[in-house]
């Protein structure tokens, strides 16, 4: 019987002389496997090794490894070899479709909601969350707005029999964190609202609102415009104008409506914004101090501004969606353009 | 509100143009719903006089007129038009103006006599269609200013009016604010009013107030005027309330109107000789009490409600609308003129009720000038004298037990300027104040004490005032400051990046995100909650419609309805989720709470081709992606079990488990809950309790040292009956405690009912070993592996392969 060094040696000549032969990758990789497969020949050499004596061990070993090594650095480069010879007309298509594996798509009022939180974020401004089911305390008292306030009349506010209702804005979100902790606060309130309104192109019974609430030592009017502002410019970018009219709302005084410049046509006037040039985006103001007093919060040494948002006219006029209802629809052909 | 720009500068002169206006009183927040008639033309288009008209030379048909423009010289114009008679104003265009409809005007001579501009037509300066004549501008208008101002009188602005601002709902109010606005309200003019010749007679002795509830009426003043002729009014007074919307009647009721939209003060005209007695009592109504109002409406009245009476019966409902029987008709002689306060919540709730609502409950509901009060009733009045030919009774009833006072304001500076973020003197607020026609109580160096007027009811406070000083100091000149400080903490939670990130992790598994309604039919809610109680459901007292009378309890009804829609439209293949808040009743169950609901139906890739194209959505898909869910959100590894949620079909259906909680339900949607769909697929749904999930405590990501020896692995091919599980079969495995097994994996799966039987299956795993501080051994993972596998065969009815 051969040494077990000439065995190997024996091995590693056949291997690569039948590794320059072999001329398909099946025949290669018949060769690995008939060599170093879990059953081939060096492996078997390998349980041999077990009967060589101490003094030859080292020889037969380093043999041994630089057999291995050496079949498979030959296996690689017969690879490579083969690779280099395919022809290259027996390639692909390269028009064909791509095997893909389409991400989803956020729903247009998430992406909205999402992008202004965001920004808001960076502004120092984190999320709070309040529930859909709320007391007229939080929803309308808190707020200034009276009991004979036409917004708390059954024919616009869903009820519930127990007496609470569906909130019709984020804003009481306001007053459960002003209850829970002293100024100051910086939060915004993204989330659901619900009037009783019968649904058209530009009314649904539940919507979205972004509510935002500042309140510290010194805010000022001159701190909201630059919020808002800020918030059109990041959102809708740079070109975007922002207007601020005095309007009324109980919660607010001063309050005002913020538009934005008409995205469409630049300012200059179109279908969408009415001629006008601008776009109604909601409202705003400094908070009253009824609702101050409300939270136990002193308004002589706290200002604060509020503003609050709908998500679904942004969103609209982002994607130039003309009909509300496409939006709670769900056709996948419209959710897949976003 | 509707008004006409002609009328407003009846109380005020503005040289605004229309654009101006709107422009500035929406900056001032009186917001623009609409303009009617607007258009403008160069300044070169001037008012003119004609002073002279001769006949021209050698033309028969035209004339040369001498025209006063407001220069040294009058011009020489030569004109074709049949009305071009000395004393008229008409718009004159200079040489060198362009008109609108791209007529040039130049220095010209017509058959010889020298032409300096031309005078025109509407049609000629686009402004209409006629074009018989000389457009004339009426009398008021002044020789030399821009014709523009004169022409667009005609124009009629529609303004959105705040609740909290009734002194706008009215032409004279609206014109205080421009006088304000133009920071000269000493220029603003009142109504003419004037009493006429005293009569011989006094009112008293024809008619008597009495009002029983002073709360509900806190002024009521009444007038006579008797010789009335019924008659249709004059042009002007037809054409001012046909330009706003109103259509005139006859000159009583006309004139009623006319002063309402003109004050802001709603009158009542009744027919004097049909109430009884010459009574007038303002009571509340008996119960019970029925009457016709004029829109021929039969109420049946309650003490709730207030009411005008003569000495019999109710005449009015107080502020909402008069009765049919003392209504002003043809014969009418003698006229009650009735001017009043009421209290506007009162009115508010019986126009509610009723179901009755007039021009004159909105502007009741929302206050009205007691102040204004007898001076409305004076100026209709007079307008009666000259309409109607009227005659004045002396004298004027007037209840008014309790006149209005002033309240007085203070108003710090040093606020002011904190709140708005400017700086300011209080000169300058005071001088706002001023504009505002609101008077200076007191003044000191640092704060003012104003005085409220009667016509502002929203002005109560400190904070009210600060708005007057922002909304003449101008929001668009206030700086916008970028914000200085940062606030931290307070609160410990950010309630939306967690919802954010689950909404991420679906996307990116492939599915599109919906939204559906919050409200649901009670039906289908029945069908969504668990065990299919309504009692569970939290239901809307006042729904608008039977398909969303109720919260809904789960994502269920959600995802049902975006299948049928999509299956409907032919979109069959569907991946698709939505995060939102479902309701339930529940003692056990908080009441509001985050679900996520999932879908899928159809061809998983559509867009491929070949088999690839075919291969359609299952019940592992599903399973795949909430596993895939769970491990996004690093929660601990989920585990599944049949459960027997009757929304899905039996053998296709399970519950998820994290850490012993149920986190979801899933599987195949059962067929009682497709009806009605046009489905070629079948429908896969999840529910997955997003808030309970993610109360969980969440996997720490620690690094693990990569294995430094290589693994060995060994496969077990077997044939089991399909009673035995793979989790059966994976925990037997792993009962041995193998302290090399590292992993153990399904890789083949074999069903065929005519070679091994029908209850039975094939199975093929792989297993891996590996020692962490050396290599295996052939011999010790022969030896380990057989070890597991006669460890399964004493454990389960396996047979090996
Ligand atoms: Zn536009």
């Amino acid at each position: 019987m051969d040494s077990l060094v000439t065995q190997f040696e024996e091995a590693r000549r056949q291997a690569l002389e039948s590794l320059r032969q072999a001329e398909d990758r099946q025949a290669v990789e018949n060769v690995r496997i008939h060599y170093l497969g879990r059953k081939g020949v060096v492996p078997n050499l390998f349980r041999e090794m077990g009967k060589v004596s101490p003094e030859e061990r080292p020889l037969v070993g380093k043999t041994a490894n630089q057999t291995k090594n050496e079949i498979q650095a030959a296996v690689d480069e017969a690879f490579n070899r083969l690779a280099e010879k395919e022809e290259p007309d027996a390639g692909v298509d390269v028009t064909m479709p791509a095997r893909r594996h389409p991400l989803g798509t956020k729903h247009p009022i998430s992406q909205v909601m999402d992008d202004a939180v965001d920004i808001f974020r960076r502004m120092g401004f984190i999320v709070a969350d309040g529930p859909d089911l709320e007391t007229e305390y939080h929803n309308f008292d808190a707020l200034n707005t009276p009991a004979d306030h036409p917004s708390r009349d059954v024919q616009d506010t869903f009820y519930l029999p127990d007496g609470r209702l569906l909130r019709t804005q984020t804003s009481p979100v306001q007053i459960r964190v002003m209850e829970q902790q002293p100024p100051p606060v910086r939060i915004v309130c993204p989330g659901r609202c619900f009037r009783r309104d019968t649904p058209d192109a530009t009314h649904s019974m539940n919507f979205h609102q972004i509510e935002g609430l500042y309140v510290d030592r010194q805010v000022s009017l001159a701190d909201l415009k630059a919020a808002l502002t800020m918030f059109a410019h990041e959102l809708l970018g740079e070109d975007v104008k922002v207007r601020f009219r005095p309007h009324f709302f109980p919660f607010t005084e001063p309050s005002l409506e913020y538009d934005f410049s008409c995205i469409m046509c630049g300012g200059r006037g179109c279908r969408v914004c009415k001629n006008s040039g601008w776009l109604e985006i909601s409202g705003a103001g400094m908070v009253d101090p009824a609702v101050f007093q409300a939270v136990g919060y002193d308004s002589e040494e706290w200002s604060g501004y509020a503003f609050g948002m709908g998500v679904e006219r942004i969103a609209m006029i982002r994607y130039a969606v003309s009909d509300i209802r496409l939006l709670y629809e769900n056709d996948l052909r419209f959710l897949k353009q976003f | 509100m509707k008004t006409l720009l002609k009328w407003l500068r009846q109380y005020f002169d503005f040289n605004w143009k229309v654009e101006e206006l709107t422009e500035i009183l929406t900056m001032a927040g009186l917001e623009v719903e609409g303009v009617e008639g607007a258009f403008e033309l160069p300044e070169t288009v001037v008012v003119g006089r004609i002073e002279k008209r001769e006949n021209h030379p050698d033309a028969d048909k035209l004339s040369v007129c001498s025209v006063e423009i407001g220069a040294e010289q009058p011009l020489q114009i030569v004109c074709g038009a049949p009305n071009s008679d000395p004393g008229l104003k008409v718009p004159v265009a200079l040489p060198g103006t362009e008109l609108p409809t791209g007529l040039k005007i130049k220095r010209a001579k017509l058959r010889g006599v020298e032409s300096e501009g031309m005078m025109c037509s509407a049609a000629e300066l686009g402004a209409g269609e006629d074009e018989s004549g000389l457009l004339e501008l009426g009398q008021d208008a002044v020789v030399g200013q821009a014709a523009t101002a004169w022409l667009s009188s005609d124009t009629v602005v529609d303004w959105e009016i705040t609740p909290n601002r009734p002194d706008w709902l009215s032409h004279f109010g609206i014109a205080r604010e421009i006088a304000a606005l133009a920071r000269k309200p000493e220029e603003l003019r009142y109504p003419e009013v004037d009493s006429g010749a005293p009569s011989e007679s006094d009112v008293r002795e024809w008619a008597s107030v009495e009002v029983l509830d002073q709360s509900l009426c806190p002024r009521y003043t009444a007038r006579v005027l008797t010789d009335v002729k019924i008659a249709e009014s004059p042009r002007w007074l037809r054409d001012s309330l046909t330009a706003v919307g109103v259509r005139p009647v006859n000159n009583v009721v006309d004139v009623t109107n006319y002063v309402m939209l003109e004050c802001g003060q709603p009158l009542h005209a009744f027919d004097y000789h049909k109430l009884t007695e010459g009574k007038v009592i303002v009571r509340r109504a008996e119960e019970g009490e029925k009457m016709m109002t004029l829109d021929g409406g039969e109420h049946t009245l309650t003490p709730e409600q207030l009411v005008i009476a003569d000495a019999r019966k109710a005449v009015a409902l107080a502020g909402v609308m008069g009765g049919a029987n003392t209504e002003i008709s043809e014969e009418t002689e003698t006229v009650l003129l009735e001017s009043a306060a009421f209290n506007p919540g009162n009115v508010r709730a019986t126009a509610r009720k009723l179901g009755l609502h007039s021009e004159s409950s909105y502007r009741f509901e929302r206050g009205v000038d007691w102040e204004m009060v007898e001076y409305a009733s004076r100026r209709a009045a007079f307008l009666l004298q000259q309409t109607a030919g009227a005659r004045l009774i002396e004298g004027c009833l007037d209840f008014y037990p309790t006149p209005w006072r002033a309240d007085l304001v203070p108003c710090r500076l040093s606020r002011i300027n904190q709140l708005l973020g400017i700086d300011i003197t209080v000169e300058q607020a005071r001088e706002y104040f001023r504009c505002l026609g609101l008077d200076i109580w007191e003044q000191s160096e640092t704060a003012l004490t104003v005085r409220i007027p009667s016509f502002r009811l929203d002005l109560q406070r400190e904070a009210d005032l600060i708005e007057e000083v922002a909304r003449m100091y101008g929001l668009d000149n206030i700086p916008a400051k970028r914000p200085a400080s940062i606030v931290g903490g307070g609160l410990k939670d950010d309630a939306g990046r967690e919802l954010e990130e689950a909404r991420k992790a679906l996307l990116g598994l492939g599915l599109s995100e919906t939204m559906t309604y919050s409200t649901i039919s009670v039906e289908e809610g029945a069908r969504a909650v668990d065990g299919g109680d309504e009692e569970r459901l939290v239901k809307l007292a006042n729904p608008i419609s039977a398909e969303a009378a109720c919260m809904r309890p789960s994502m269920w009804t959600g995802l049902l309805r975006t299948a049928a829609v999509n299956s409907a439209r032919g979109n069959l293949d569907l991946g698709v989720f939505e995060i939102g808040r479902v309701v339930v009743s529940d003692p056990a169950l908080p009441e509001e709470r985050y679900q996520a609901g999932l879908l899928l139906s159809g061809r998983v890739h559509p867009e491929r081709y070949g088999e690839e194209r075919e291969r359609q959505y299952d019940f592992f898909d599903l399973k795949g992606i909430l596993e895939d869910f769970c491990e996004a959100l690093l929660l601990p590894p989920p585990e599944c079990r049949p459960c027997e949620d009757g929304k899905f079909v039996e053998g296709e259906r399970a519950e998820m488990l994290i850490q012993g909680r149920r986190a979801a339900v899933f599987g195949r949607v059962h067929a009682d809950h497709c009806r009605g769909m046009r489905l070629h697929y079948p429908l896969y749904a999840a529910l997955f309790e997003l808030d309970s999930a993610l109360s969980l405590e969440r996997r720490q990501k620690v690094f693990r040292p990569l294995p430094q020896y290589p693994a060995t692995a060994r496969d077990i091919s077997m044939v089991v009956p399909a009673s035995i599980t793979h989790r059966q079969i994976v925990e037997t495995v792993q009962e041995t405690d193998s302290q090399w097994l590292e992993q153990i994996a399904l890789f083949d799966l074999y069903e065929d009912a005519e070679n091994l039987g029908k209850d039975r299956r094939s199975l093929a795993y792989s297993l891996v070993y590996r020692h962490s501080g050396r290599t295996l051994t052939d011999e010790e993972a022969n030896q380990e592996h057989e070890r597991i596998k006669s460890h399964l065969q004493s454990r389960l009815a396996v047979d090996f392969r």
